[in-house]
């Protein structure tokens, strides 16, 4: 019904890459937010087929998010501003993790907090759990009060809040970067130095959309984050930046939607992507991107991903 | 790859399926009414459920939109079921899907969400539409008729071309009553108005099913509330995923504990938001936070 890559075993290229320790089978996951905890996609996509599964972000206590209206659909994007609606901590751990233990795919848990401290507890209430193979720190979520952005836009916070995670777990970290910032080499080089072990970016772009006839924002929040195909461009050019900028782990986000899309990412220096919206338009689009690479890989006949990483040929 | 349906039924569904497009008929001014062929099992689909269609292949427009399930054949347990959509035109999408035609495949995903709960007890149903809430409630119609249930059905419109589904309802044996805002067709007036004068001299209805724009809906919830008569209310709101995932389409409930509140435990905690695409479109009327809307 739908393409899934080559059919053969014989001449597949090995499609496996290692982002500070975390071992993934293919270079494709789920962006926070995007796939809630893995059990609403169940009855559509096979979970052990993914890279590894970044979960809804989690702070310590429950939160309740923002008011609705939460999204709305603009021209080759959307803008959302849920707030990081979520269960909390000690939820997550007796509930929603559990469930991931049937899959064999990596679950790596984004978390938030409101403070340093708050990011130092949740990592160390994370630590010794079961079944997490890494956290995503989001520095970067542009719809909250506190925290969020504001420690993304600032090297020396920014740097902050990764040691204190860094001094609180034992797990590799990969901190999420915002694009709402003025230099992302200043931040990616800051959360490098801070100990952080890759860094994946971009979160959403500030966007907001208004309606003419009422003149009213189309988001109770006024201003939420943009994304979708329309900001792929914009994370491309920050993805190579950073990727020039570090030498850790450069995970590629924005606007992915084809395995055309993966490639551009990893063909810059990504040495993995994730995929958000387009896992609401296409439930199994994670699926049919990683066909995708694995079919490009061999008709230009790379063996391995990793060649094709950074293989940007410059003027 | 997808799940094939049968494997998709193992796991609880939804569907992410190819429909074929059988027709697409104007029905009213700019209103359509797309009939689909799909593999999905009959049974497996409520009335109060709803279907999300891809409108573009091309980044816009983006996001599937959600449509109410109006009706439903049963094709038998190997073919599936036809589902008819009524829809307005309104925006990019509705636009696009206006002109499609017979033959076309549909990417579909569906059913969704949480549909009316059938009343138990042999009664008369109220059924009580709001311009395009008749979409929603034709299913329920269908379905209360298979269980024997007697329904009285309200339907409210603007104007007289507006109204939609008269026929189809009376062939179901219902009783139909029409207000317009300006006369032209029934009751001049609000639909909530026509309700409350038509059960002056009336024994209560067993149930309330309702779906419109918010406040009719709260006008039918009060009514109902006074009269101590169980309201279903079926809501819509702007949606991503579909499937619960995002928690863009929340609307505000009557969340039972206060958050971060030093005297709850985070046991028992809960959230004020709840999915519209997933413990709705069809809630209790009295776990909405009207106020909230």
């Amino acid at each position: 019904m739908r393409y899934e890559g080559p059919k053969s075993f014989a001449h597949r290229p090995h499609m496996s890459v290692d982002i500070a320790g975390i071992k993934l089978k293919n270079p494709v996951m789920t962006a926070a937010g995007t796939f809630g905890y893995g059990q609403e996609f169940v009855p559509l996509v096979d979970l052990n087929r993914l890279g590894a599964i970044i979960t809804k972000g989690i702070s310590l206590k429950p939160m309740k998010g923002n008011p609705p209206p939460r999204i709305v659909e603009t021209v080759g994007g959307m803008i959302n501003s849920i707030g990081l609606q979520n269960v909390g901590a000690q939820a997550f751990i007796r509930d929603k993790l559990p469930f991931f233990s049937q899959f064999k795919t990596p679950v790596i848990a984004n978390i938030f907090g409101e403070t340093i401290r708050e990011f130092g507890e949740l990592a160390k209430r994370l630590d010794d759990i079961p079944g997490i193979a890494g956290l995503e720190v989001n520095i970067s979520c542009p719809n909250v009060a506190k925290g969020g952005v504001l420690f993304g836009a600032d090297p020396k916070m920014a740097h902050h809040v990764v040691r204190t995670v860094k001094r609180s777990t034992h797990l590799p970290i990969i901190v999420k970067l915002s694009p709402n910032v003025t230099d992302i080499t200043l931040i990616a080089k800051s959360v490098e130095e801070a100990g952080g072990d890759a860094i994946s970016l971009i979160n959403t772009l500030m966007a907001m959309a208004v309606d003419p006839q009422s003149r009213r924002p189309l988001l109770n929040n006024i201003i939420g984050g943009l994304s979708g195909p329309a900001v792929k461009p914009v994370a491309l050019r920050l993805v190579w930046q950073a990727v020039n900028a570090v030498k850790i782990p450069v995970i590629g986000i924005g606007g992915i939607m084809t395995p055309e899309d993966a490639l551009e990412f990893i063909i810059v220096g990504a040495r993995a992507v994730q995929v958000g919206t387009a896992n609401f338009v296409n439930p199994i689009a994670c699926v049919e991107i990683i066909g995708g690479i694995e079919a490009y890989l061999t008709k230009h006949g790379f063996r391995h991903i990793s060649e094709l990483v950074g293989s940007l040929r410059t003027p | 790859m997808s799940f094939s349906p049968s494997e998709a039924r193992e796991r609880g569904g939804p569907y992410l399926v190819y429909g074929t497009l059988l027709e697409n008929p104007q029905v009213a001014p700019s209103y359509h009414k797309m009939r689909i062929r799909t593999p999905i099992p009959y049974g497996d689909i409520e009335p109060g459920q709803f279907l999300m269609v891809r409108v573009s292949e091309e980044p816009f427009p983006l996001l599937r939109r959600p449509f109410s399930i109006h009706s439903l054949s049963d094709l038998g347990a190997k073919d599936g079921s036809d589902i008819e959509i009524l829809y307005k035109v309104v925006g990019k999408g509705t636009n696009l899907m206006a002109t499609w035609k017979g033959g076309k495949r549909l990417d579909i995903l569906a059913p969704l969400g949480k549909g009316f709960s059938l009343p138990t007890e042999m009664g008369t149903q109220s059924l009580v539409a709001g311009g395009i809430g008749v979409a929603g409630l034709f299913a329920l119609s269908q379905r209360m008729r298979a269980h024997g249930h007697t329904c009285l059905v309200f339907i409210g419109a603007k104007t007289k071309e507006h109204v939609l589904c008269v026929d189809e309802f009376k062939g179901l044996g219902a009783d139909v009553y029409v207000a317009t805002e300006d006369g032209g067709m029934g009751f001049r007036g609000m639909i909530p108005d026509m309700v409350t004068s038509f059960l002056h001299d009336r024994p209560n209805p067993s149930g309330f099913f309702a779906c419109g724009p918010v406040d009719m809906l709260k006008a039918v919830a009060e009514i109902a509330k006074s009269r101590s008569i169980p309201c279903q209310v079926s809501l819509e709101s702007r949606m991503a995923c579909g499937l619960g995932a995002c928690l863009g389409c929340v609307i505000k409930t009557k969340g039972k504990l206060p958050l971060r509140s030093k005297e709850a435990p985070h046991q028992g905690w809960d959230v004020p938001y709840k999915r519209v695409c997933k413990e709705g479109p069809v809630f209790d009327s009295e776990e909405v936070d009207w106020g909230g809307i």
